[in-house]
């Protein structure tokens, strides 16, 4: 007795393209019917490692994944590592942040991702895991809890997740940072994992300087350690990935014919169409600096013998808002002589619209040595 | 009675799967570099089969070396079949098998004909299906990329050793003898005698393997449609009437190469088929073949070589001819040509074009014939929209899904 599956391939085998009914190849609307999931199945498991260690280029992968798939029928990991490069949240300053004259002097970039929070500093002893969603699946726990189990389980490290969603281990030493992402029907949580980072690296790139003033959202610092100084020499980032990945996939509640294995990911624009411009949009200084809320900072600058009236120095303070200096001002503009307040007028004028830069007071100093005759700035307006 | 009664059949419900692990996954190229067949994928099928147990348990593995006995006999006597198939990653972004039970029924009439065990092709289907959604990201995310699927099924001689340390289920001691078709022979005493012993003797295998790798398929684009020159020397032939034109077996096609290679030394792209005193047109390179003509009254006609057992029955020729029909503009023939007749619808003007059909490009357009002492040219390309053109679009429409059709299969 043929089945009504055998019947039906049968048809399928022996028609012409549009099955047995005869309509026009083109200009029909109808899609191909698949047969759908029910909407209650569980989803795959896939596990994505990136090949890249460009901040950028992760960065903007995973972007793209949270823009451009649904996560109804498969779930992912996505592991990642980055060369050395400070990470700063969407509304940070990333000069008070991290140390920028010192990142540059290194050529360790600054990245300024997507979403909230903090800042961090990532290098190769560095794993980051981002948990994709649909978004009523969503479960920010559950992704700590899988790294604690994994931590406990393979690596015998006592590990628990805080009330702030950070990893720690001993006496409430991080181990971990956490960052989310929650649209209309996709969401993805961040988490890093410290195991073999340079701390002392850490320390200074993430110093940065504190007399700005600022809205913008702080970093909260705690104590941080790294996973390898606990769990031994045999814990390095590579098998705490594929721990995380097996884990992942393997989950009791999975049924095992729901996992898809590991795959490595080329996070190009050649692969992922449209990821190009999602990474140059990242490497930008319009995004980088351009997104940093307004801030100002104040210095004392030494003033040359003709301007130094009862001080020898005065406050300038320099206000920017997205990266672009506002207003250059004098403090205390009442004890200084016409001739300063001319001056620093005039500078606020010229370098109103200019991008800031640390080297700004510099700059301002200069200015005030060298005073330009008015009519010679004003020439070329 | 199903091919696959014969021996039986493996099942897709008893697939085991051992993920690559990440530390040996495959670095992925720059999507340009995803030249055809030279890229694969990070994991395999393997199933083997003896004639005492049957067919095994289907295994996907990480992609690995075969280990074979040298009395092999695809090593010596060239028992091998193969089949050529896509899948495409469609506007949709999702991903669709083009006709797969076309092959699968192609794969059983060879591997009969090549003393080599038959399947439910279903079943191979439903494995794919999973293999394809394992490597799926082998495929780039951009219109018009594709994975290749080749399935092999060769004549093996001495069941490879398990590589897995495995424990006599009742004699719980280790077990170093080979693992035969998944199955473990019940036998009750220690002087187990599982090893099939080689021979060199010309016979039927009575062991084989069906093993099925993936090659990811950058994007190519159809402004790369330069027509290809042909070499036409009837003293070379690929099949003759009672042999094995019609089955996709290696046998077939290891004997081409060093044609090929005269045919390049000449400057030339790909080699003709012809056949018999009258120089029948029979195939082009690894494709069928395709003419266009003029038949002068108003009516164009639609020409391939017949399966009469010298052609091999292409997917892809198939796939045309039901278009051709379906679209009844000019009439369709399955009939034989020769070189005379191209030759002088060539001085008439009656020639229009000329193609070759296959999975790899679909249709490739020919624009000259070495033949003899002349030289043909066909105008190919030269019309405001050529049938060939016509034929890629349709096809790689459906195969995208920008078409739809019941021929695209959603791999779910």
């Amino acid at each position: 007795m043929l089945s009504l599956k055998k019947l039906s391939t049968n048809l399928l085998r022996n028609c012409g393209p549009l099955g047995a009914v005869s309509t026009s190849l083109y200009g029909s609307t109808s899609q191909p019917s698949p047969s759908r999931p029910r909407a209650t199945e569980p989803p795959k498991r896939v596990v994505f490692i990136s090949q890249s260690t460009d901040v950028f280029s992760n960065l903007a992968f995973e972007d793209w994944l949270y823009k451009n798939w649904s996560f109804e029928k498969r779930s992912i990991l996505f592991l990642w590592r980055n060369s050395p490069c400070v990470v700063i949240g969407r509304h940070q300053n990333p000069l008070v942040e991290a140390n920028i004259p010192y990142l540059e002097s290194a050529g360790v970039p600054v990245a300024r991702r997507g979403s909230g929070g903090g800042a961090v500093y990532h290098d190769h002893g560095n794993l980051n895991c981002t948990f994709f969603t649909a978004r009523e699946r969503y479960d920010r726990r559950q992704n700590l809890e899988l790294i604690c189990n994994v931590l406990n389980h393979d690596f015998g490290i006592q590990a628990r997740a805080n009330s702030r969603d950070d990893i720690v281990v001993g006496h409430d030493n991080k181990v971990s940072g956490t960052a989310a992402k929650l649209g209309r029907t996709s969401a993805y949580h961040h988490c890093t994992l410290l195991v073999r980072t340079d701390r002392q690296q850490l320390r200074l790139a993430l110093q940065g300087d504190k007399t700005i003033q600022i809205k913008a959202t702080h970093s909260v610092s705690s104590p941080v350690a790294n996973l390898g100084d606990i769990g031994g020499k045999d814990m390095t980032v590579e098998k705490l990935l594929a721990s995380l990945g097996r884990t992942y996939l393997t989950e009791q509640e999975q049924d095992p014919r729901l996992a898809n294995g590991f795959t490595l990911v080329n996070p190009t624009d050649d692969w992922f169409p449209g990821l190009g411009k999602i990474e140059a949009d990242l490497r930008s200084g319009e995004w980088i600096e351009g997104k940093t809320p307004r801030f100002t900072i104040r210095r004392s600058v030494s003033l040359p013998p003709c301007l130094a009236g009862t001080s020898a120095s005065a406050n300038i303070t320099v206000q920017a808002y997205h990266g672009v200096v506002e207003e250059v001002r004098l403090e205390d503009g009442l004890m200084a002589c016409e001739e300063l307040t001319d001056l620093v007028l005039d500078i606020s004028t010229s370098l109103k619209g200019t991008p800031y830069t640390p080297g700004i007071f510099c700059d301002i100093s200069n200015r005030l040595r060298v005073p330009q005759p008015l009519h010679t700035q004003r020439s070329f307006l | 009675m199903s091919a696959a009664s014969a021996s039986g059949t493996f099942k897709a419900s008893d697939l085991q799967i051992d993920f690559c692990p990440p530390e040996n996954l495959k670095m992925k190229p720059a999507v340009k570099d995803l030249v055809f067949g030279r890229s694969f994928t990070d994991h395999m099928l393997k199933i083997f089969y003896t004639d005492q147990s049957g067919w095994g348990q289907p295994r996907i593995t990480p992609l690995q070396d075969l280990r074979l006995h040298p009395a092999a006999k695809v090593l010596h006597y060239s028992v091998e079949l193969f089949e050529g198939m896509k899948a495409f990653r469609g506007v949709d972004d999702e991903i669709r098998l083009f006709r797969p039970h076309k092959n699968m029924e192609r794969m059983n009439r060879t591997a009969a004909r090549c003393s080599l065990p038959t399947f439910d092709g279903d079943e191979l289907i439903a494995i794919l299906k999973k293999m394809i959604s394992v490597d799926q990201e082998w495929v780039p995310h951009t219109e018009s990329s594709s994975l290749y699927i080749r399935p092999t099924l060769i004549g093996t001689e001495v069941f490879p050793y398990s590589t897995l340390n495995k424990v006599h289920p009742k004699l719980g001691t280790p077990v170093t003898t080979p693992y035969i078709g998944g199955h473990w022979k019940e036998q009750d005493n220690t002087s187990i005698d599982w090893l099939i012993k080689p021979t060199l003797g010309v016979q039927r295998p009575v062991e084989a393997l069906l093993f099925v790798i993936l090659s990811p398929v950058g994007p190519y684009f159809s402004s790369g449609f330069k027509p290809v020159s042909l070499l036409a020397d009837p003293q070379y032939v690929r099949a003759w009437p009672g042999g094995m034109g019609m089955m996709k077996s290696g046998s077939n096609y290891g004997p081409t190469l060093e044609v090929q290679r005269y045919a390049e030394a000449k400057g030339l792209h790909q080699v003709l088929w012809l056949f018999g005193p009258e120089h029948r047109i029979t195939e082009v390179g690894a494709m069928n073949i395709f003419i266009f003509l003029d038949k002068g009254n108003g009516e164009k006609e639609l020409v391939t070589p017949p399966l009469d057992g010298l052609i091999l029955p292409g997917v892809t020729r198939d796939s045309l001819l039901t278009l051709a029909r379906e679209w009844g503009e000019f009439q369709v023939s399955e009939r034989d040509i020769t070189m005379t007749e191209l030759v002088q619808a060539s001085h008439d003007k009656k020639l229009l074009e000329m193609f070759g059909a296959g999975t790899a490009a679909v249709v490739t357009p020919v624009g000259s014939i070495h033949y003899q002492d002349q030289v043909i040219n066909i105008p190919t390309m030269d019309h405001d929209q050529p049938l060939n053109q016509r034929f890629y679009k349709t096809i790689t429409g459906i195969q995208y899904g920008r078409i739809p059709s019941p021929w695209a299969i959603p791999n779910q």
